[in-house]
C-alpha cells in the first residue's frame, strides 16, 4: 500500500468485512455530486437550495429511481402547497404551521399507498409514473422529499411563490444530473477503478472554481445589453 | 464594454465582500436595529425610532393606541423588503349603541367612557385596513423570524414612515423611492434612485419590479434606467421620462455616504437614503452585499470602476467625493449644462438668496473661483434665520491669510442671473466686506467668469 493505491486498499478492506458496495459508491461519489454542483452555481449561475439539499435529493432518487422519484416529489409538492393554502386560514405561527403541513403530507403518501397497494394492478400511466415501485421504497427516501418541501415552503414564505418555484425547478435539475453521476455505470467503474484520482481531480476542481472571479453563463445573459454597449 | 469590467456574484463575493467587509460590520448593517444605533451614535439623519421588540411580552405590554399615523413596520433581520408594513393612517372604530363610527385618529379617542368600546384598525398604502390585531400577528411572525434572512428569531422595529419627496410623485407608486450610493475605498462609485411600481408592490425593490434609475455621480442627475434588468428610458406605461432627473440634496447624499463608510468596518457597502421633503435625505438601510443591477441602471461595468479606485490610500471625505465625480463623471453631463447654455457672470452679481421663510432676498454678491465653497456672513445668515433649527449640516476646517478656522457650514439656496443653485455654504465673519455673499467655484460650474468690468 502506498499513496496511490491507500483508497484501492480501504475499499477492498471494506468489502472483505462485508460493507455493501453501493455504500462505498455513494460515499465516494457524493463529494463528486457535490462538486458538480458547485460547478453549477459558480460556472453557470444555477442555485438550487444550497449544496446539501440537491446532493441529498440525487441519492433519494438513487433509491427511488428517476421516475418514481420525480413524481414523488411532485406529488408531495402538490399535496404540500395545497396543505399550506388550507392551513393558512388558521393564521398559526411558522413551526405548528409546518407540523400541519407535515400532518397534511404524512396522510396524503399514506392515502397514496393505500391506495396503490389497494388495486394491485397497475395501468400503462401508473408504471410510467413508477408507481408500481412506490411499495417498495423505503421512507428515508421519502422522508427526504419531505424535507424539501420544507425548504420550498419557506422559500415561498420568505422569498415568493415564484421565485420557491424557479429554486425548486433548479434543485430538481440538480438533482437529476446528480442522480445520473451515481447512477451510470461509468462512473460508478470509473470511481471504484481510480479512488485516488477522483479524490485529487475534485480536489482540483473546487480550489480552482473557489477562485473563479468571471461573470457566470447565466450573468452573461443578465448582462448582455452591457456587454454590447 | 467587456466582460471583465462588470462585477458578477463570483468576482462580488471573492474580490470584495470577502476582503474588505468584517463581521463587525455586517453585523450592524445586516440588523436595522444595530444601523438605527450606530447612526443615532453618529449623529447622522435616519428615520425615527418609535418602539422596537424583541420579545413576545413587548408586544402585549405596548400600548398600541399611543401610534399615531405614518409608521412602518419593519423586521430588523430582514431582506428584500420582506415583512415590510407602511401604515399610513391609524383608524379609531367607536362601538356605541350598536352603531359603528369609523373616526380619524385623535389622541384622546381611546379615553372614551367605560361604556363605549373602541378598537383601532389601520390604514395601509393601498387604502386597505388591517386590524390592530393581525398588526400584531404580522409583529409576532416577524419575531418568530419569517421574514428572517436566516428564519432566526428577529426583532421587531417600528419606525416614523417618510413621506415622498414631491420631485417623485409621479414617478413612484405608492411606496417611497430611495436613492442607494454604493461606496467602495470611500470614494461612491456608484449609485442609482429606485422607484416602486404596482408590480413592486410599493417596494424599492428590483427583483420584486420596482425601477431603477441610474444616477451621474457628478450632477447628481439621473442617466439611465432598468426594469426587470431590461434598460428603459420611462416609465412603463406612462410617457414619464427617467432621464435627466435631478436629485435633491446630492451633494449632501454623496457627503453622509462617504461619512458612514469611515465609521463602519464595512469596504464595499451601499447606503440607501430616503428624502424626506423637510428634513432632506435620511439613512434607511446599510447594505453589506448590494446586488449588481445596478450596473444595467447605469450602462456601467461596477468592477472597472472599483479597480479604478482601489489603489487609492487615505482617502479622505472631501477627496474621495472629488475622485468620484472626476473619475465617473458622465459625459452627459457635460451635455446637461450645455443644454441649459453657459451663462457669462461678472466679479460681482446681484444674486437672490432664499430666507428660512422662503422669500427671495436680493444682495450683492462676489464671485470668487479661488475658493472652492460659498460662504456668507454669519450676521447675515442669522438675519435670514438660516442658522436656525439645527441647520447646520457639519463644520470644516478653513485656511486663509488669517490663519485656521473652524467655520459652520449650511444648505442655502440661490439665484444667479436666474438660475437656481441649492448648495452649502460655510458662515464666516464677512462683516468688513461689501459683499456680505461670496460665491465660490463648487456652485459656478455653469458659468463662465468675465474677469473684467
Amino acid at each position: 500500500m502506498n499513496l496511490s493505491n491507500f483508497l484501492q486498499f480501504a475499499i477492498a478492506q471494506g468489502e472483505a468485512a462485508g460493507v455493501p458496495l453501493e455504500t462505498i459508491v455513494i460515499l465516494l461519489l457524493f463529494p463528486v455530486v457535490a462538486t458538480v454542483i458547485a460547478t453549477a452555481r459558480h460556472f453557470i449561475g444555477l442555485r438550487g437550495f444550497g449544496i446539501f439539499t440537491p446532493a441529498v435529493v440525487s441519492v433519494a432518487f438513487l433509491a427511488t429511481g428517476l421516475r418514481l422519484g420525480l413524481t414523488l416529489f411532485l406529488g408531495i409538492l402538490l399535496i404540500a402547497i395545497l396543505a399550506r393554502l388550507l392551513v393558512k386560514r388558521l393564521r398559526l405561527q411558522y413551526m405548528p404551521n409546518m407540523a400541519m403541513v407535515i400532518l397534511v403530507i404524512s396522510l396524503g403518501v399514506l392515502l397514496i399507498i393505500g391506495v396503490i397497494g389497494g388495486i394491485r394492478e397497475i395501468g400503462g400511466i401508473g408504471e410510467m409514473l413508477g408507481l408500481d415501485k412506490l411499495l417498495m421504497v423505503g421512507i428515508f427516501p421519502i422522508l427526504l422529499l419531505v424535507l424539501l418541501t420544507e425548504t420550498f415552503i419557506s422559500t415561498q414564505i420568505s422569498h415568493g411563490l415564484k421565485q420557491a418555484m424557479t429554486t425548486t425547478i433548479e434543485t430538481l435539475v440538480l438533482a437529476t444530473i446528480g442522480y445520473s453521476i451515481l447512477s451510470l455505470q461509468i462512473t460508478r467503474d470509473w470511481v471504484l477503478a481510480k479512488p485516488e484520482l477522483t479524490v485529487l481531480l475534485t480536489v482540483a476542481v473546487n480550489i480552482f472554481l473557489g477562485r473563479f472571479t468571471g461573470l457566470r453563463l447565466m450573468e452573461y445573459w443578465r448582462f448582455r445589453e452591457l456587454i454590447r454597449k | 464594454m467587456r466582460a471583465f469590467h462588470i462585477l458578477g456574484l463570483n468576482s462580488r463575493n471573492h474580490l470584495y465582500l470577502s476582503r474588505f467587509n468584517l463581521r463587525s460590520g455586517k453585523r450592524i448593517a445586516d440588523s436595522k436595529l444595530l444601523t438605527k444605533k450606530f447612526l443615532k451614535k453618529l449623529k447622522l439623519p435616519h428615520p425615527r425610532l418609535i418602539v422596537s421588540f424583541s420579545q413576545v411580552a413587548d408586544v402585549n405590554n405596548f400600548d398600541w393606541n399611543s401610534l399615531e399615523d405614518n409608521f412602518v413596520i419593519k423586521p430588523a433581520g430582514g431582506f428584500a423588503g420582506e415583512g415590510i408594513v407602511l401604515i399610513r393612517r391609524k383608524m379609531v372604530k367607536m362601538v356605541k349603541n350598536g352603531h359603528n363610527r369609523l373616526k380619524n385618529s385623535s389622541p384622546f379617542s381611546h379615553s372614551d367612557h367605560s361604556s363605549h368600546s373602541s378598537s383601532v384598525n389601520f390604514q395601509l398604502m393601498d387604502g386597505s385596513i388591517i386590524t390592530l390585531s393581525d398588526l400584531k400577528l404580522h409583529v409576532l411572525d416577524i419575531l418568530e423570524g419569517r421574514f428572517n434572512r436566516l428564519n432566526l428569531q428577529d426583532t421587531a422595529i417600528i419606525e416614523e414612515r417618510v413621506y415622498k419627496h414631491p420631485k417623485f410623485r409621479r414617478y413612484a407608486y405608492q411606496g417611497t423611492p430611495d436613492v442607494r450610493i454604493i461606496v467602495f475605498n470611500k470614494v461612491p462609485v456608484m449609485a442609482a434612485l429606485r422607484l416602486p411600481t404596482p408590480e413592486s408592490k410599493g417596494r424599492a425593490n428590483i427583483h420584486q419590479g420596482a425601477i431603477m434609475v441610474g444616477i451621474d455621480l457628478a450632477t447628481g442627475i439621473t442617466t439611465a434606467a432598468s426594469h426587470w434588468d431590461k434598460p428603459i428610458s420611462r416609465v412603463p406605461g406612462s410617457n414619464f421620462r427617467l432621464t435627466g432627473l435631478e436629485i435633491p440634496f446630492w451633494d449632501r447624499m454623496m457627503e453622509l455616504a462617504v461619512e458612514v463608510q469611515e465609521h463602519i468596518s464595512l469596504g464595499y457597502m451601499a447606503i440607501d437614503f430616503l428624502i424626506d421633503p423637510g428634513k432632506g435625505p435620511l439613512i434607511v438601510e446599510l447594505t453589506a452585499r448590494p446586488g449588481m443591477g445596478i450596473q444595467i441602471a447605469n450602462m456601467s461595468g461596477l468592477r472597472r470602476r472599483i479597480e479604478r479606485v482601489e489603489g487609492l490610500e487615505d482617502v479622505t471625505p472631501g477627496r474621495g467625493i472629488e475622485v468620484a465625480k472626476a473619475l465617473f463623471a458622465e459625459r452627459f453631463s457635460d451635455k446637461i449644462m450645455a443644454e441649459r447654455g453657459v451663462k457669462v457672470v461678472s466679479v460681482f452679481e446681484t444674486a437672490k438668496l432664499k430666507d428660512a421663510k422662503g422669500i427671495k432676498i436680493e444682495l450683492p454678491a462676489k464671485i470668487d473661483t479661488g475658493a472652492f465653497r460659498s460662504s456668507i456672513d454669519r450676521e447675515l445668515a442669522e438675519s435670514l434665520g438660516l442658522m436656525k433649527n439645527r441647520a447646520v449640516l457639519w463644520h470644516d476646517y478653513y485656511v486663509s491669510s488669517l490663519g485656521r478656522e473652524k467655520r459652520p457650514v449650511i444648505p442655502v439656496t440661490f439665484w444667479l442671473i436666474g438660475r437656481k443653485i441649492e448648495t452649502t455654504a460655510n458662515v464666516s465673519d464677512r462683516s468688513k466686506m461689501k459683499e456680505k455673499f461670496l460665491i465660490g467655484r463648487r456652485d459656478l460650474s455653469t458659468f463662465m467668469v468675465r474677469p473684467g468690468k
